[in-house]
């Protein structure tokens, strides 16, 4: 057990100071954003905040955050390749083997995660200074509860934080699956192997149609029958499940060299 | 930078801390958004009279666009309310009857109704929820004649659209021609069985019909003034209430759905619907002049049918007027009591899908909830507009007389703070959104001892 958490400090190490940073825009920048958003809305601001959110571009700022947290995974996985070689040592540690990859596979998880909290809090931030920026301008009754209403009307701001349990499901499939995805499109890539993209390929046009109907939600009001989106959580979490025990195989085969 | 072995001892022991953090953030802000629901608002406050003239009746509707909806039940002085989430953004279909529009009966019924063709009729049943799930009525038969024309041709003309012939009574549905007084023949109240329109075999005919009542029809070549137009049909506990004009004005006529008897009849002489042929002048000294498009409210829990008739636009009066009638079966068929609603400056709030009306007859009172938009004199020149705010009244009258109004205040309007400055408004530009707006729906009263769980 102490091995495995000092794997994974070391681990998270590597990814701390770009989390950190990038936790600190996911949080500051909203404000940023929100303040031109309302100076350009002049004295007759939209007081939804959802729709303030997305029109500031705070919507697209979390999109990227997120992205550049993978793209910083990347960096510092094949940093260990490029660089120092240090992947060469690590296989040498006398450490079992799948413990290196669930350490690296917690590591990414936990910079989401950060990021993906820094995010909440960056919007509540957002929601304070709004409310008094609109105070400020002469909206003398903002909406009531509208933090909530936000939550509950904006297609983002729903995908972020959803109330019911399939949407929950359906968030942690596609964090996990994405964490996952990505350790394992690497190693294939070290280990060249070609048909990895198989499953990849499957697996990120699930996330995709998954995402692509959540963030339309709104404009699917008069659909008959909402989707429960069991089956897609459900194959995205086998999809998880393949990527680690492929994945294992890879480190303990020390393909990856 | 070289960091000190103290902060680089503390910095290897990171990772847990920001897992852990980073699982608690979401927990803790989905537990302090989601808290919010319970802070939406609704409250009661009178406008005039006592407000213990409620006590008798418990009030129930909902506050609801497609992403949640807030339940209130206004009962013995309390307001209560509740608030739900829906799974995913979905319009909520709530009952309104809409003026050739297809019919719904009853709150909470899942099936839209349509009277398809122009003689022979058929109903047609559909499911809100599963609309590839329809039921039909066998064909029904136009027993009334059509109406030659100078030229030959041979037409139909109905007083209203097709639906006003159609009511529904738990398990029944009841339809009769709604054929102005040109008409001849014999009219025939249908029952149809609800359940046999579902389920029929695909090359059957239809759920089958059974005549119920019938009548002769006097045409209006024949005599004038024995001729009446069918306006329409209504079904309380098993009396079917026929709704025809004629030259001695209004005339609801009462039948025993089980046996076919006339159990009673009630004619309001003065009554008057503009458009129709006035060759010669009412009996009545004082008329009142109203439009044809009534609105029903059957009530079956409180025995009581009311009718809401527009008043005319033709007396050029400012705001919503209604002649509103209330019937009783209690020991016979009888008006029990009638108000003109009248509301200057205001006008039906358009916003929305749900019915912002209820009326209910009972306990010797007329209890009534509408939603209505105030207009202010800044208003008046965007009265098209679907965009004012709406406020939400409950009236009580007894004997013709308003007893107590009060308004529902509740978080409604602030939907629509997006248009704060009236003046600059020109009325153009807004889409309803029913995911975006919220109204008022599904509204009812019962009484006090035989409420439902809202």
């Amino acid at each position: 057990m102490k091995t495995f958490y000092r794997l994974f400090a070391h681990e998270f190490g590597q990814l701390r100071g770009i989390t950190l940073l990038l936790a600190a825009i996911a949080m500051g920048g909203p404000l940023l954003l929100l303040r031109l958003e309302l100076k350009n809305q002049g004295s007759r601001p939209v007081p939804r905040y959802e729709d303030l959110f997305d029109a500031s571009g705070s919507a697209a700022l979390y999109g990227s955050l997120l992205v550049l947290t993978l793209l910083s995974f990347l960096l510092v996985f094949y940093s260990a390749y490029w660089r120092g070689k240090s992947i060469y040592t690590s296989l040498t540690l006398p450490a079992p083997r799948e413990m290196l990859y669930a350490s690296k596979l917690l590591a990414l998880l936990t910079s989401l995660l950060a990021v993906y909290s820094a995010e909440l809090i960056g919007i509540r931030l957002g929601y304070a200074y709004s409310l008094d920026k609109l105070q400020a301008i002469g909206v003398e009754h903002p909406m009531n509860n509208g933090l909530f209403l936000a939550f509950l009307r904006g297609d983002f701001l729903r995908f972020l934080l959803p109330h019911d349990p399939t949407r929950l499901l359906s968030n942690a499939a596609i964090l996990l699956a994405v964490t996952s995805g990505i350790l394992y499109a690497v190693l294939c890539e070290r280990s060249r192997k070609g048909w990895g993209a198989l499953p990849l390929t499957v697996g990120a046009i699930t996330i995709l149609r998954v995402l692509a109907y959540r963030l339309s939600e709104s404009d699917r009001v008069w659909e008959l029958s909402g989707r429960s989106l069991l089956g897609s959580s459900l194959f995205l979490l086998a999809l998880t499940i393949w990527f680690i025990w492929r994945g294992i195989r890879f480190y303990q085969r020390g393909a990856i060299a | 930078m070289r960091k000190s072995p103290w902060t680089q001892r503390l910095l290897r022991h990171t990772a847990i801390p920001a897992l852990l953090v980073s699982l608690a953030v979401p927990g803790i802000m989905a537990l302090d958004v989601f808290r919010q629901k319970e802070e939406a608002v609704v409250l009661l406050e009178t406008l005039s009279g006592n407000p213990s003239v409620l006590s008798d009746v418990v009030l129930q509707g909902e506050i609801a666009d497609a992403v949640h909806r807030t339940s209130f039940r206004v009962a013995g002085g309390q307001v209560e309310n509740r608030t739900t989430l829906l799974r995913q953004p979905k319009a909520e279909r709530a009952y309104r009857y809409s003026y050739g529009g297809r019919k719904r009966i009853g709150l909470g019924d899942d099936l839209e109704y349509e009277v398809g063709d122009v003689g022979p009729y058929r109903i047609v049943a559909r499911s809100m929820s599963a609309p590839d799930q329809t039921g039909r009525s066998a064909s029904i038969p136009a027993i009334t004649r059509p109406v030659k024309k100078s030229d030959g041709s041979e037409s139909r003309s109905f007083a209203n659209p097709l639906e006003y012939g159609l009511a529904g009574d738990g398990d029944k549905l009841y339809f009769v021609e709604p054929v102005t007084r040109e008409a001849g023949g014999e009219a025939t109240i249908y029952e149809i069985g609800k359940e046999d329109l579902f389920g029929q075999a695909k090359d059957s005919d239809g759920a089958p019909i059974r005549k119920r009542v019938s009548w002769p029809l006097v045409p209006a070549s024949v005599d004038p003034a024995k001729a009446v137009d069918v306006l329409g049909l209504e079904v309380v506990r098993g009396n079917l209430i026929v709704i025809l004009y004629g030259r001695e004005g209004l005339t609801l006529r009462c039948y025993d759905a089980g046996s076919g008897e006339q159990t009673g009849t009630v004619t309001l002489p003065d009554i008057r619907i503009g458009g129709s042929d006035e060759s010669e002048p009412s009996k009545a000294p004082v008329t009142t002049q109203v439009q044809e498009g009534y609105r029903a409210y059957a009530d079956n829990r409180a025995n009581s049918l009311t009718l809401g008739f527009p008043r005319s636009f033709e007396e050029n009066r400012e705001g919503w007027a209604e002649e509103v009638l209330s019937f009783t079966f209690d020991s016979e068929f009888r008006l029990a009591h009638r108000v003109t609603v009248d509301d200057p400056n205001t006008r039906e709030s358009r916003l929305g899908y749900g019915d912002a009306t209820a009326m209910s007859y009972q306990n010797g009172k007329l209890y009534t909830i509408r939603s209505l938009n105030i207009l202010h004199s800044a208003d008046q020149q965007r009265e098209d507009s679907l965009a004012l705010p709406s406020s939400i009244r409950i009236n009580v009258y007894q004997e013709g007389k308003r007893l107590y109004q009060g308004a529902l205040i509740t978080d409604l309007n602030d939907d629509l703070l997006e248009l704060p400055d009236p003046s600059a408004y020109s009325g153009g530009g807004f889409s309803y959104r029913v995911e975006r707006y919220r109204t008022l729906m599904n509204a009812s009263f019962f009484p006090r001892n035989e409420e439902v769980g809202p």
